[in-house]
């Protein structure tokens, strides 16, 4: 991914992604970012690969994998949400190929996705709510334990004092870890799972 | 009692959601999920006006096997089988898929001579997985012959492949870091002597089918997929190069060793049936130069490497490993935890996305030639459904 | 290279009818391609990846190169194969080889070649219902005790059939041959 194109990601919302490994660009978004950094993605000319959800401690994990049609490599958006939320933007608008992604989000781990054009069941039957992929609590993991690179940020409300606080986070603690997910932040309503970064 | 059977007379679950938006006189036509013209269990709701189609909504699941959770509770080398299952066309693309993410994971070298049999194997697949396509698309079109030639043609690629991987459909033959067996003389005699034969029988197809006047009807200016909306749906593969856009992941972010080889990425800018037809008749050519050089420049030496972890354990972290397919882009989305059972498996499979654009594509055409569209798409169900 | 689909004009159209039949008389005449069964069988089974099969000792065919680690049955992805170990008091071998063995008793999964108690082979089954024929234990056995075999036309009235015990076919497999 090229840098001007990060740049241009990182104006529309997506907080900065500070390494590019093998043209994979990554950003942890906020729910909030999500749908002006998609509008940002689609205006580069990205592609949509997929959507997947995942359960971690700290909530599920969503991830948008975009790439082009002419320049290598993937842009990855990752949008962590609460257990007890769980909600997100439809970005169903933006690109139509999500609508099914979306729906099989739904029915595995019952992902709810807000202005979804027909959240009903894709994969699995209609008659019964299975969310096959949702784990317990002892066989989840934590999120920031996988990706050393993620952060969890106590994320204040506006956009611009946020991102400035992430900056200086991450000049501060940061390690250089071997999987270049980048410095990011993911949201963390929930306070208890938000303090123990045991991580580094 | 009267108004129980009224309920089933209403149809299942997608019937009734689908019939509430419909408008008056109507028809509305469940298409499969064991229709001939569906290659498997898919099933398509539609809302007609006499021949012309208004809505058309897919249902999907019949064959759902929740690879994803089998992903989950098996360790990395038992899910291997698994792959050859989700795409039995192009089984070897999806071995080679999930190999590479759990070689990225594991920081693992591949000889040199494993990456050259990986790429002849592959390409061989996808040389059998077209020309399945072929027969079956012109069976949907109503020609009947054609998919007696192709699959003529196929069984001699398929006894090729045997020869090495021990099976003809559902292969589990790339292991991580290498291949489990070695080719044999017979194999690079055998496929030197196939990629000969099949360059005399394309000619043949181009004089049967692909000139031929019915087939041209058939499919020119049907089914026109803009870039656009490729785009916005995540449609890869011949269907995209049938729209005017050289993406291949072979050239585009080349994995193994694609940059060594010396061949052609096949479009046309129509963006119809014909334009995607022609797409995947051109590929099977420069699979055959493909396989020529590789087996030309085919190095000795070892197919495993050699210092393998006696249990795979990736490290924390995550991978995706991305090939082209023989229907698009295959992306296989690994997070390991550390333990010898993957975290979190997600399949991105190219036919989901590729169909996901049905409904759009359909809107006002006769149904008719929606079938030479799902024809076209070259859809293999049990990798949508997964 | 983005070419552009070549048109046809109706004459062309009209002449590839033609050109389509000449084709097809061609391979109206061509010797048959394909194979009755069950007349007649493909002659390239000898690739062909079946079932699994116990390989006998080189000196002894009775008994199989297994050394009952168990690995093909943990590295099985649906659990189908099965060790019937029977074990068995056996005279302690003399005393000047067996105490060098003797802190490798402490784990008694692992099978070391001298112990007081012998593990043998009663029975090896394979659940061939199960079987997704991925080649997993023949590449994880280390004594190469598992081959493949060629049986492609197995058929059977219950599921019962589908389970074999592989010892037991690995002896009737050498009385057959030694007999016939």
């Amino acid at each position: 991914m090229k840098q001007s194109w990060v740049d241009e990601l990182n104006a529309a919302g997506a907080p900065k992604c500070t390494e590019v490994q093998k043209g994979v660009a990554c950003f942890c978004l906020e729910p909030e970012n999500l749908l002006p950094s998609v509008r940002k993605i689609l205006d580069l000319e990205y592609y949509l690969q997929d959507v997947s959800a995942a359960d971690f401690q700290e909530g599920y994990l969503l991830t948008y994998h975009f790439a082009h049609f002419e320049e290598p490599g993937q842009a990855v958006f990752r949008v962590l949400i609460s257990h007890e939320e769980p909600q997100i933007p439809s970005i169903s608008s933006l690109y139509q190929g999500a609508i099914w992604h979306e729906q099989e989000c739904n029915d595995f781990y019952g992902i709810v996705f807000t202005d979804h054009p027909d959240l009903k069941p894709l994969l699995l039957v209609p008659e019964e709510n299975l969310y096959p992929l949702r784990k317990d609590t002892q066989s989840q993991k934590s999120f920031l334990d996988i990706f050393p690179g993620c952060k969890l940020v106590e994320a204040p409300p506006a956009p611009e004092g946020e991102e400035s606080s992430g900056d200086q986070e991450t000049a501060g603690e940061e390690t250089p870890k071997k999987k270049g997910t980048g410095k990011a932040k993911a949201r963390k309503g929930d306070d208890e799972t938000a303090q123990e970064p045991g991580q580094a | 009692m009267l108004h129980y059977a009224q309920e089933q007379l209403q149809g299942d679950y997608y019937t009734r959601a689908f019939q509430a938006g419909a408008q008056e006189d109507t028809l509305i036509l469940n298409m499969g999920p064991q229709h001939p013209s569906t290659h498997g269990v898919l099933r398509i709701i539609l809302e007609l006006h006499g021949e012309y189609i208004l809505r058309a909504e897919p249902v999907l699941g019949y064959v759902h096997r929740m690879q994803e959770k089998m992903g989950e509770v098996k360790t990395y080398p038992q899910y291997l089988p698994n792959m050859g299952r989700v795409d039995y066309l192009h089984a070897l693309a999806w071995n080679w898929a999930y190999v590479l993410a759990v070689e990225e994971l594991l920081q693992l070298e591949v000889p040199e001579r494993a990456e050259y049999i990986r790429v002849i194997t592959c390409e061989l697949n996808r040389i059998t997985s077209h020309l399945l396509w072929w027969g079956a698309y012109l069976l949907d079109l109503g020609a009947f012959t054609p998919i007696m030639y192709g699959f003529a043609d196929r069984e001699r690629a398929m006894d090729l492949l045997q020869i090495i991987t021990g099976s003809r459909l559902t292969y589990c033959y790339y292991s991580f870091g290498g291949v489990t067996a070695d080719l044999t003389p017979q194999f690079i005699d055998g496929t030197k002597e196939f990629c000969k034969y099949l360059r005399t029988r394309l000619p043949m197809y181009k004089d049967l089918v692909t000139d031929n006047m019915i087939l041209r009807h058939r499919v020119d200016d049907i089914g026109i997929i803009p870039v656009d909306m490729a785009r916005r749906y995540g449609v890869t593969g011949p269907n995209l190069r049938g729209s005017g856009v050289e993406h291949d992941l072979r050239r585009n972010t080349p994995y193994s060793i694609y940059d060594r080889f010396d061949f052609e990425i096949p479009a046309y800018e129509e963006c119809d049936a014909l334009a995607r037809y022609l797409v995947r008749m051109d590929e099977m050519e420069e699979s055959l130069s493909i396989i020529e050089q590789a087996i030309d420049s085919l190095p000795e030496g070892p197919v495993t490497p050699p210092k393998m972890p006696k249990v795979i354990k990736p490290p924390k972290g995550e991978a995706y490993g991305a090939v082209e397919g023989a229907r698009g882009v295959i992306g296989i989305h690994v997070i390991s935890d550390g333990t010898a059972t993957p975290y979190r498996i997600k399949l991105r499979s190219p036919s989901f996305s590729n169909l996901s654009l049905f409904a759009e594509v359909s809107e006002g055409i006769l149904l008719a030639d929606a079938v030479s569209i799902l024809g076209s798409l070259d859809l293999v169900i049990p990798e949508i459904d997964r | 290279m983005i070419k552009k689909t070549p048109k046809q004009s109706t004459l062309q159209g009209i002449k590839s009818l033609f050109v389509g039949l000449r084709v097809t008389g061609h391979n109206f005449v061509m010797p048959q391609i394909t194979t009755h069964y069950p007349r007649q069988e493909v002659d390239n089974l000898v690739t062909y990846r079946g079932h699994i099969e116990l390989v006998p000792k080189e000196d002894d065919p009775m008994t199989s190169k297994c050394i009952l680690c168990g690995q093909c049955a943990k590295a099985c992805p649906s659990n189908c194969i099965e060790l019937v170990i029977r074990k068995e008091e056996v005279e302690p071998p003399p005393a000047a080889e067996a105490q060098p063995d003797a802190d490798k008793e402490e784990a008694p999964p692992k099978p070391a070649p001298k112990k007081k108690v012998k593990r043998i082979l009663e029975a090896f089954i394979l659940d061939y219902n199960l079987c997704s024929l991925c080649g997993q234990c023949v590449q994880t056995c280390p004594v190469d005790s598992l081959e493949f075999s060629t049986n492609s036309y197995l058929a059977g009235f219950t599921r019962e059939e589908f389970v074999f015990e592989l010892l037991e076919r690995m002896r009737k497999k050498y009385k057959a041959s030694s007999s016939g």
